[in-house]
Formats: structure tokens, sequence, C-alpha cells
């Protein structure tokens, strides 16, 4: 028999309320025959129940409502960290890209004219150029070339001037429109020739760049580039300012400010191969100073 | 569970569970702090909390801190437990019948005392008690046979015994 003295307890319930299946109930009333203390004990069992007092409520439920907000604060906190993000990644290219740099620094614009007069002569005036200026700068020049990894340089100067005859090509390279026009509004500047044309905006000198890009860049790559940049920049520099220096160490030394002041020669030579870059490439400036 | 949804639980359980903690810890403050912190906590985790699974996690939690109220004070200091039925005097003859079902209820033990209300309060099933209660549903069964029959006796007796009073009275 499914039931007996130990366990009645736990269908007494369901029998008393007729919730047993038809064959347990039937099996439930022939125990209770057999068993007559507990048929009089259920016989006298009153089914008591309780029921809520529905007027009984929490008085305080208006504090437990949350206030609905909707996704808002969400979206104007991502459009803010997105928005800080890139601005941060563009100062970030600014500052460290230094092949970016004569593009993106609108403190420097001394040393965009001569940029410009590198690239927009071809490599055989560059040289003629360079012969023209002063007998000092000139055999400090000379001192540069020899050979070794100077040979190296030299054909990354090549290649770089060759990139400089069509700048469109560079994603991070000024336009020669802009470039002319700077070097005119320099020019002025230092009453070497007059002036025909006049400076863009920075909104038009500063040209969009993916920062991760620049930021993936490794920096041996960038260090190269600020060599190279260097090596095609300073004779055109000493050229543009020999003429009007009384001393060619005046020419030298203003170089060497400009290069400063558009934080190439810094970055640079944080380089390990700083002594090398000081003593070949600029040794007139070094010495000068 | 987003908060609309708990908005939608205080509004269907807020009264609910309070009844039901007025019941367990025979206190309206008390049973008001026991809510309003159970609801805190539910909102601190509600995005974890399924809908479905809501109603059950409030009474477990009304459940479990009325049990750490209860042991934390005094068990002389209050009514739960302790009524006796000579505290059924004439006076209290004039008790509502629910009050004397609700004095009838303190006198169960804890774990009767709540498998009777979520039965009868929540008409919950045997299942789902035992799910809440960590029992077997046998278990549930035995026990609330049990309790329903010492309520039975108790209601009877304090009948029985006020009877009698008016009687002498008489």
């Amino acid at each position: 028999m499914k039931f007996n003295i130990k366990n009645y307890e736990e269908y007494a319930l369901d029998y008393l309320q007729g919730e047993l299946k038809d064959a347990d109930q039937a099996e439930f009333g022939a125990f209770l025959l057999l068993n007559p203390e507990i048929q009089e004990e259920l016989e006298a069992f009153e089914m008591v129940t309780i029921s809520p007092d529905l007027e009984e409520v929490y008085p305080r439920k208006q504090d437990l409502f949350r206030k609905v907000e909707g996704n808002y604060y969400r979206v104007i906190a991502g459009l803010v960290v997105l928005f800080a993000v890139i601005v941060l990644a563009f100062q970030t290219t600014s500052e460290t890209d230094i092949d970016g740099s004569l593009v993106s620094k609108v403190n420097a614009p001394e040393i965009i004219p001569a940029l410009e007069e590198a690239s927009s002569e071809n490599k055989a005036k560059l040289a003629a150029s360079q012969a023209l200026a002063t007998p000092q700068a000139a055999s400090a020049e000379e001192s540069v070339a020899p050979t070794g990894d100077q040979q190296t340089i030299g054909k990354s100067i090549n290649a770089r001037v060759k990139k400089m005859e069509n700048p469109t090509k560079v994603v991070n390279k000024p336009s020669p429109d802009f470039v002319a026009s700077d070097l005119r509004g320099q020019i002025q500047e230092q009453n070497l020739e007059p002036s025909m044309e006049v400076a863009p905006s920075r909104s038009e000198r500063v040209k969009w760049v993916s920062p991760l890009v620049q930021l993936r860049r490794p920096k041996q790559i960038r260090h190269q580039r600020a060599v190279e940049k260097i090596e095609v920049i300073h004779p055109a520099l000493l050229r543009a300012f020999s003429g009007d220096a009384e001393k060619a160490s005046d020419a030298h030394s203003k170089v060497g400010k400009w290069l400063t002041h558009v934080n190439l020669v810094p970055s640079t030579f944080a380089n390990p191969e700083r002594s090398e870059i000081k003593n070949k490439l600029l040794p007139t400036y070094f010495s000068a100073e | 569970m987003t908060a609309n949804d708990y908005n939608q639980c205080v509004t269907d359980y807020a009264d609910r569970l309070f009844r039901f903690a007025v019941k367990q810890v025979h206190s309206r403050t008390e049973a008001e702090d026991i809510v309003q912190s159970v609801f805190e906590r539910f909102w601190k985790h509600h995005e974890r909390v399924e809908m479905a699974a809501a109603k059950s996690y409030l009474f477990k939690s009304i459940q479990r801190a009325s049990i750490d109220l209860y042991r934390k004070h005094d068990a002389g200091s209050r009514a739960m437990g302790q009524v006796s039925y000579s505290q059924v005097t004439p006076a209290d003859k004039t008790f509502e019948n629910q009050q004397l079902i609700e004095l009838a209820l303190s006198n169960l033990s804890e774990r009767q005392r709540t498998m009777v209300l979520l039965r009868d309060y929540e008409g919950y099933a045997y299942k789902e008690i035992a799910e809440m209660m960590d029992l077997t549903e046998s278990q549930i069964k035995i026990n609330l046979f049990r309790a329903r029959k010492k309520l039975q006796i108790f209601l009877t007796r304090s009948e029985q015994l006020s009877n009698e009073i008016q009687y002498q009275k008489l």
C-alpha cells in the first residue's frame, strides 16, 4: 500500500481537498478504514486558512519607484569620450609625427619656405644652390657627404626629394600651392623677395590624417624621416638666410633656431643616433651655438 | 530586468510583501523597513534578475530579512511563538476573527508560518514554496498539515476558553 502511518501526513491535505488522483483517493480511504484513529483525526480536522487584509498597504510605496532614464546620458557620455579621443589623437599626431609637423605646426611657418624651396627645385638646382651658399656653409655640407652610412642617407635624400616633387601623392605632405604661398609670406617677412600671394588659413593647411595610422608609425621611421627632412631643408635654409646675414655663423644660428622652433632637433637628438646627426648633418649649426 | 519592470514589481508586490512582512515580524514599522531594504537591494541587482523570477526573489528576500530580524531581537520581547491560550481574555472576544487568526499564526514556528503565508496569501504551489524555502515538496506538505492542525487546535481552544469565562461571569 502506498500510504502508511509514517507518510499519511504528506497526503492528508490533498485527500481532504480532493486533489489526489482517483486511485490514490480510494487507496487513502482504504488506509483510513484500517486506521480509525487517523480517520477520527481527519474528520475533526477543519481547514483553517487565512486571507490577506487588503486594506493594509505599504505606506511609502512612492519612495520605492525609480526614475526611468533613457539612454540619453549614455549617448552623450559616449560622444564626449569619442570627441576627446579624436582631439587627443589629433594633438598627439601633431606633436609626435615629425613627418607631418610641417603641416600641422602653426607656430613654425618659417620652416616651410625652405621646404618648399627644396621641393620646388629639382635635385640639380638644390645642389647648385648649396654650392652658392657661403664658403663656411659649403665646406660644412661637403664634410657631411662622404661614405658609409652617408651613402645610404644620400639615397634616402634622393628618394625624399623625388617624393617631394609629387607631394600630392603623400598623405601627410603640404600641397604645392600651400607651400608656395607660405614661402612667399615668409620671404616677405625676411625682405628677401616681394610677396605675390597670401598664406592660406590653418584649416587649409592642416589636412586630415588618420590618428591611428599616425600613432602606429614606428619611432624609428619617424626618426629616419626627420633626418631626411633636415638634410633637405638645412642647405636651403642656409641659402635663404646667408644673403641677409652679416656672418655665416648668424645664418647657421637662425637655421638652428628654426629647427628647434619646429621641434625637429630636440625630438631627433633624443634618439641614440644623436651624436651622429649632430656631427654630420648640422655641424655648423652646433659650432655656431 | 529594466527600470520599468522594476517599477512594475513595486506596483504589484510592495503591498503584498508588506503584509507578508507584517505577519512575519508583527511590527508595521519594522515591516516597512524590511520592505524598503529589500527593494533597495532588488534595485541594485535588478539588471541581473529576470522578470519571471522577481516575485520569488522578493518573497525570499522578505523571508530572510524577517528571519534575520527575528533572530536579532530577543524572542521574549515579542509575541511571536509565545502566545498562550490564556492571553485570549474576554476582552479578546471583541477581536475580529482575523486578529485571532493572527494570534494563532504567531503561535506557529517560523518555518510553518512562512509556509502558511506563502500558500494562503500568495497562492504558491507546494513545489514553488519548496524551491523558495530550500525544502522538499513532501516536507512542505507535512509541515503545512501540521501547521493547520495547530491553528485549528489553537482557535478551538481559544473559543472554548472564551465561552467558559463568559459562562463563569453569568
